[in-house]
């Protein structure tokens, strides 16, 4: 198809579709238009009709209904046919026909749907020809009849006639269009594809290549200014070709200069990119040094360093290398001013450059490789802060270009030096004190919110001591500020060390992990204690700063003597932020000022009370164990078939000269809080061990002595060591001996704690599992330990009868254990039905209040006399 | 002398427009009807005419609270100025008070109209002004549905009292025979159709509808019509005076049934008609109930009520206590309590706003007010009351809202 075709045949479809549209959408709005116009005025009128007139309807009216129809009617004679109205059953109650009804008119429908408004439709009869109206007559929301009105036909198409016509007259001119359209296309379209034409078959030959050649087309159109550019485009081809040739040269030398220009300042921006990375400085020269060694274009070997000089000048540190034989890692880490090719740069500032391994190389080493240097002197304002030391092959002739950019290398890498330089300093003048160098109050409160979050999470416990010098102020007046300061000085140091020492005790007992030390500022120091067992370690941490502050300190051979006083708050007992936590400890600490200085007090008043109590107590201990004012009760245990005593159980007394008989319970945990179990448990081993032998030597027949043993006692592996020891020393027959341990101590550390009773075991004592049945315990654990005995905790023999699931546990458990053949032993027995439950389902030994309490050994020793069976009729 | 000084602003307000200098108020000023010092509110009611007594009594009832306030010290420093108009119960006369109070007295917004043909004339008006409209004295449907978003009602629809006399007769009492006697107007047909909805949702239908003309006493053909049904119960909606009629001319043909009418009735009016003018058979009158919209004006146990009582007493020591007056009381409390909500700087936007968030606000009366953003019904529910000797209708109960939509 050619283009005057195709441009005649759209000119036609187009017009055809505007006279389609035209034509349908004239007969849309003509129809919607003729509906519009009934409803706006001959439906609201019949409407109001049917509400003016719904009662006379209801009430049949039929008088009424014809006055207002009539009167109605005549005042629209024009254009209404008729009014009819009719009941809710469909019967004709008025009209205004004179005569009949045509037929046709009565078969009208008369139900309406629910909120049908009106109906419209036409009605057509030899006579005449409606639209006939019909409305619903409501009372409410109830039908009670109908009101139709005619409106005559020729009335209705009158109201929309000028715009049929309209319409139909568009469809002429449409078509009228149409054919001048189609006669002014052809010749149109002509005119622009014959120019068309003749430009293609230009362009071929321009594409040919025959350039000298010009078109003729003179129109005074964009067809002509076509054919002109074509013209001056072939003639601008012609010069611009021959011009190019010669301007190629030129551009490939430029070109050469920007590439290496380009590379060196993309080699440095990279660099500073580096810079931006939020890494180390180490990091960032060993990334940096890397990037200067993969630049193909400087006659670079792949190995080099980066070294800095640091707080000690006159020393480069190596802080980067790439690929550098080993030897000279080690020998090269410290470079002094002078030494080798880098020490002389950093000496005299300049670039040194070797082409071969000479005089200036003072480190060699076997197997030293052939190669040359360039070291680059980093400076910054005339001062050298390191040295780039780059290898190069031998032979390699020194390049300006190189130099110039190496230097330009060296710039970039100063800047990022003084930068990280700066910023170190800076984050350290913001979190550390200048004088003490300890950390300053933003970087305290920082720490203390961290481990509080910590804190709270794992509910642990945190301190914090706030210390102030007693007096300071005085000697600060009389011996000046600079004495102060030293003074200060020397305190901090003193804390530090003090810490440092508590911290490392700490570890030992896992009591505290962790002490942090700030100064606040003038004389006011806090420490932050993290993550302690109880708040007794604060006041001993507090106790043990205060006698070493009071230490005689010389200064400048005056000697002065200063005491503190420390305040502690706690977190998480009453505290619960950082800032209430240092106000309170500052509260304290007032407090221990007011008291008398060179003191501590915490924050809060029963805690104080507290605390002494408790540290009383330790002390107590402590002398207790001095002074020996523990003692050993016995309670025997016997075997329930024959009721005959088979064994005792050695339990620990403490008898206070002023406080009489101190319940175990309230000594133990102290004990081994403190560590004092340790020598307490085996001061208990000794002591049982020693008895039993004497009862043995006394004649009595020989039984089991059980003794308990503490968790803490086994987390020192001393324990093997003890035991045999006494053992030895008592000369008893390890056969006699039995240790209880408790669930919770296997689980501490299971496979140590089972070689370790494996240990035990050979050495051919017996093993009892204490307080059976509390822990985690289950059957795979109890055979996997080498136990002889378990022991069902008192608190299920408590309930025995009372309770069927602790009939049910200890029947289990008995059970179990005679599964695994070992032996059963059941304390806490108190009465005659727990003992009758026990002995029904094979429980192999009792111990309990039923039989006996715990004796003093003299007692016991009674006992054995007699040969005490079962007091309990069975 | 007041007055004058009002004339003498004026002018002088008038003066400084045409000088082009008039002082300008950027929060105030830019709102209708807020001034530093005022907040005027319109209404137009029936304060003379027929109709006076629901006109004036609701009027008292909003002021006796009005009052109490501004005396307090008003709202955020302004006090409430209500401009009142008589409208007779006439619509022309509404249309044209509505539009002189949005027009020259530049009113804050609408409040107490009174009545069903003359409120729902002013629908347009309202949605055009975009003026808050509170507090109509009707229960009329077409002023809640379709939604008008700026008309606030208080007291609950003529829909529900015809459904909760629907639920009396039909549920309770178990009566099958319902007809309804009307006002041949808006009003009529308002309850009627209450009525009709109602009896549909128990596949129902009146047994016959009679009517009367408005503001006549032509009862006599309504009571034959309706006699002639056999009705058990009618449901009479229009006014006091032709209702008591109705009642008598039904009772003087031997018919006797239940009779019900609702609260626009002016349950006062209606009791002194029944038991003085029409002289009805005392033993009847536990035959006639009135809805109300409201809980009884008499009562002590309510807080709402007595606080009513107290003001009534101090403002207008003449009235006794009524239904209407208090039910203007309550849209007073309800207009306060969202201008108070609103803020210092008052718009018809923020108190609008404010009246939607209103959510079960406590007016004394043991059930709260609560609208939403598409729910502009405030109160819902209705009490049931019968007359006494004394003519005053006294409560039989109450029944909570059903879903009657």
């Amino acid at each position: 198809m050619n283009l005057t075709f195709k441009t005649i045949l759209s000119f036609i479809l187009i017009i055809v579709l505007v006279a389609a549209a035209n034509i349908y959408s004239t007969s849309y709005v003509l129809r919607n238009l003729q509906e519009e116009r009934l409803k706006t005025s001959e439906v609201l009128f019949a409407k109001s009709l049917s509400k003016r007139l719904f009662r006379a309807v209801i009430d049949q009216r039929i008088n009424k209904i014809t006055d207002v129809l009539f009167e109605e009617k005549g005042l629209r004679e024009e254009k209404i046919e008729y009014i009819m109205v009719v009941d809710k059953k469909g019967h004709l109650l008025a009209h205004t026909y004179l005569n009949n009804i045509p037929g046709k008119f009565l078969k009208i429908e008369n139900a309406f749907a629910k909120k049908e408004e009106y109906r419209l439709e036409k009605i057509e009869d030899r006579e005449l020809s409606v639209y006939n109206i019909a409305v619903p007559v409501m009372e409410g929301i109830k039908q009670v009849g109908a009101i139709h009105v005619g409106i005559r036909s020729d009335y209705v198409e009158n109201i929309v006639t000028p715009t049929k016509t309209a319409s139909h007259f568009s469809l002429i001119i449409t078509l009228i269009i149409t054919l001048i359209a189609v006669v002014i296309a052809i010749p149109l379209s002509r005119t622009i594809t014959n120019p068309l034409v003749r430009l293609k078959n230009f362009a071929e030959k321009i594409s040919r290549g025959e350039l000298e050649t010009q078109i003729d087309i003179k129109t005074r159109d964009e067809i002509g200014d076509l054919a002109g550019a074509f013209n001056k485009m072939s003639t601008d081809m012609h010069k611009t070709i021959s011009s190019l040739d010669q301007e190629i040269s030129e551009r490939k030398k430029a070109e050469d200069e920007i590439k290496s220009n380009y590379q060196v300042q993309s080699v440095l921006s990279k660099l500073l990119n580096i810079s931006l990375q939020e890494i180390s400085l180490e990091e960032q020269l060993k990334i940096i040094l890397e990037h200067i060694l993969s630049i193909s274009w400087v006659s670079l070997v792949s190995k080099g360093a980066i070294f800095l000089v640091e707080d000690d000048a006159g020393v480069l540190v190596m802080k980067a290398q790439h690929e550098l034989a080993a030897p000279l890692l080690k020998s090269c880490a410290r470079v002094p001013f002078g030494r080798c090719m880098c020490g002389r740069a950093a000496a005299s500032g300049e670039i040194e450059f070797a082409d071969r391994i000479d005089e200036r190389h003072d480190t060699r080493y076997d197997g030293i490789a052939p190669h040359g240097h360039y070291c680059v002197p980093i400076m910054h304002e005339g001062k050298v802060l390191g040295i780039i030391n780059l290898y190069v092959k031998e032979g390699h002739k020194r390049d300006q270009r190189e130099e110039r950019f190496l230097w330009a290398v060296a710039d970039v890498l100063a800047g990022i030096i003084r930068h990280k330089q700066a910023e170190k300093q800076i984050k350290y003048l913001a979190y550390y004190d200048d004088l003490t160098g300890l950390p300053n109050r933003v970087l305290f409160k920082d720490r203390v919110e961290n481990s509080l979050k910590e804190t709270q999470r794992y509910n642990g416990l945190i301190a914090v001591l706030f210390l102030d010098l007693d007096n300071f102020k005085k000697i600060n007046d009389t011996l000046g500020h600079r004495m102060g300061d030293l003074m200060l000085k020397e305190v901090a140091m003193r804390l530090k060390t003090c810490l440092r020492e508590s911290d490392t005790i700490a570890r030992k007992n896992e009591n505290l992990s962790e002490s942090i030390l700030a100064r606040l500022g003038g004389d006011e120091f806090t420490v932050l204690l993290i993550n302690i067992g109880h708040i007794e370690d604060a006041a001993k941490v507090s106790q043990r700063i205060l006698e070493v502050i009071s230490q005689p300190i010389t200064l400048d051979s005056h000697e002065v003597i200063i005491t503190a006083s420390i305040g502690i708050s706690t977190c998480c007992i009453e505290e619960e932020n950082v800032d209430s936590l240092l106000k309170h400890a500052d509260t304290a600490m007032y407090k221990a000022k007011k008291d008398g200085k060179n003191n501590y007090k915490f924050f809060n008043q029963s805690m104080n009370a507290a605390v002494m109590r408790r540290l009383d107590l330790e002390n107590k201990l402590r002398k207790a164990y001095i002074n020996r004012e523990f003692m050993l009760y016995y309670q025997p245990q016997f075997e329930i078939v024959t009721g005959k005593i088979v064994g005792m159980e050695a339990l620990i007394r403490w008898q206070h000269p002023e406080m009489g008989m101190v319940p175990p319970m309230e000594f133990i945990p102290l004990a081994e809080e403190t560590g004092l179990i340790v020598p307490i448990g085996e001061w208990v081993l000794n002591a049982a061990c020693t008895q039993n032998k004497a009862w043995q030597d006394e004649g009595y027949l020989p039984i089991k002595l059980s003794v308990n043993l503490s968790s803490q006692q086994f987390k020192n592996n001393d324990i093997i060591k003890t035991i045999s020891k006494v053992l030895k020393d008592t000369c008893m027959d390890p056969r006699y001996l039995v240790l209880e341990i408790t669930e919770s101590i296997i689980m501490q550390n299971k496979e140590k704690t089972i070689s370790m009773l494996n240990t035990l075991n050979t050495m051919g004592l017996s093993l009892a599992m204490d307080d059976f049945g509390t822990g985690y315990s289950s059957l795979s654990y109890l055979k996997r330990f080498p136990l002889d005995v378990v022991k069902i905790d008192r608190s299920f023999i408590k309930d025995v009868t009372g309770s069927k699931e602790d009939a049910a546990i200890v029947k289990a458990i008995i059970a179990m254990v005679h599964s695994l053949e070992l032996k059963v032993i059941a304390e806490g027995v108190e009465t005659e039905q727990q003992l009758n439950f026990l002995l029904e389902h094979g429980c192999d030994e009792v111990q309990g209040y039923l039989f006996s309490r715990p004796l003093p050994s003299k007692d016991v020793s009674n006992l054995l006399r007699k040969g005490l069976v079962l007091p309990v009729p069975r | 002398m007041g007055k004058r000084i009002l004339t003498a602003l004026i002018i002088g307000q008038t003066a400084l427009y045409i000088c082009g200098c008039v002082p300008e108020n950027k929060n105030v000023g830019k709102t209708p009807g807020i001034t530093d010092t005022e907040i005027i509110i319109g209404s137009s009611s029936a304060l003379g005419g027929h109709a006076s007594f629901l006109g004036t009594q609701t009027i008292h009832g909003s002021l006796a609270y009005v009052n109490e306030i501004n005396e307090q010290g008003g709202i955020h420093g302004r006090k409430i100025r209500v401009i009142t108009y008589d409208d007779q119960y006439d619509p022309p006369k509404t249309v044209t008070n509505t539009q002189r109070l949005i027009k020259y007295d530049k009113v804050f917004a609408l409040f107490d109209y009174v009545g069903t043909p003359t409120s729902v004339k002013i629908i347009d008006i309202v949605q055009e002004a975009g003026i808050p409209a509170l507090g109509f004295f009707t229960g009329a449907e077409a002023l809640r549905t379709p939604y008008r978003p700026y008309m606030f009602h208080v007291r609950d629809s003529y829909y529900s009292e015809a459904e909760g006399s629907v639920a009396y007769f039909v549920d309770m009492l178990g009566l099958k025979k319902i007809a309804v006697m009307y006002q041949e107007d808006d009003f009529g047909l308002a309850v009627l159709t209450g009525v009709q909805l109602a009896l549909e949702r128990r596949n129902m239908e009146t047994i016959a509808t009679a009517t009367y003309i408005r503001g006549t006493m032509d009862v006599e053909e309504a009571v034959q019509t309706i006699k002639k049904s056999g009705a058990e119960a009618v449901v009479m909606v229009g006014t006091y005076s032709p209702l008591a009629k109705f009642i008598k001319k039904s009772h003087d043909a031997g018919f006797t049934p239940y009779f019900h009418t609702v609260s626009f009735v002016g349950s006062e009016a209606f009791g002194k008609e029944i038991v003085e003018t029409q002289k009805i058979n005392p033993a009847q009158h536990d035959k006639i109930i009135v809805t109300q919209v409201v809980p009884c004006p008499f009562s002590d146990h309510l807080a709402g009520v007595r606080e009513y009582q107290k003001l009534i007493k101090k403002y207008y020591p003449n009235d006794k206590p009524n239904f209407v007056a208090l039910e203007g009381f309550i849209n007073a409390k309800v207009l306060v309590k969202a201008l108070r909500d609103a803020g210092r700087d008052l718009t018809r936007g923020k108190f609008i706003a404010a009246l939607e968030s209103l959510q079960n606000y406590d007016i004394g009366i043991d059930k709260g007010i609560t609208y939403g953003a598409l729910d502009h019904q405030g109160l819902e529910g209705i009490y049931y009351s019968k007359v006494t000797k004394q003519g005053i209708f006294r409560f039989s109960g109450h029944n909570e809202k059903k879903d009657i939509k």
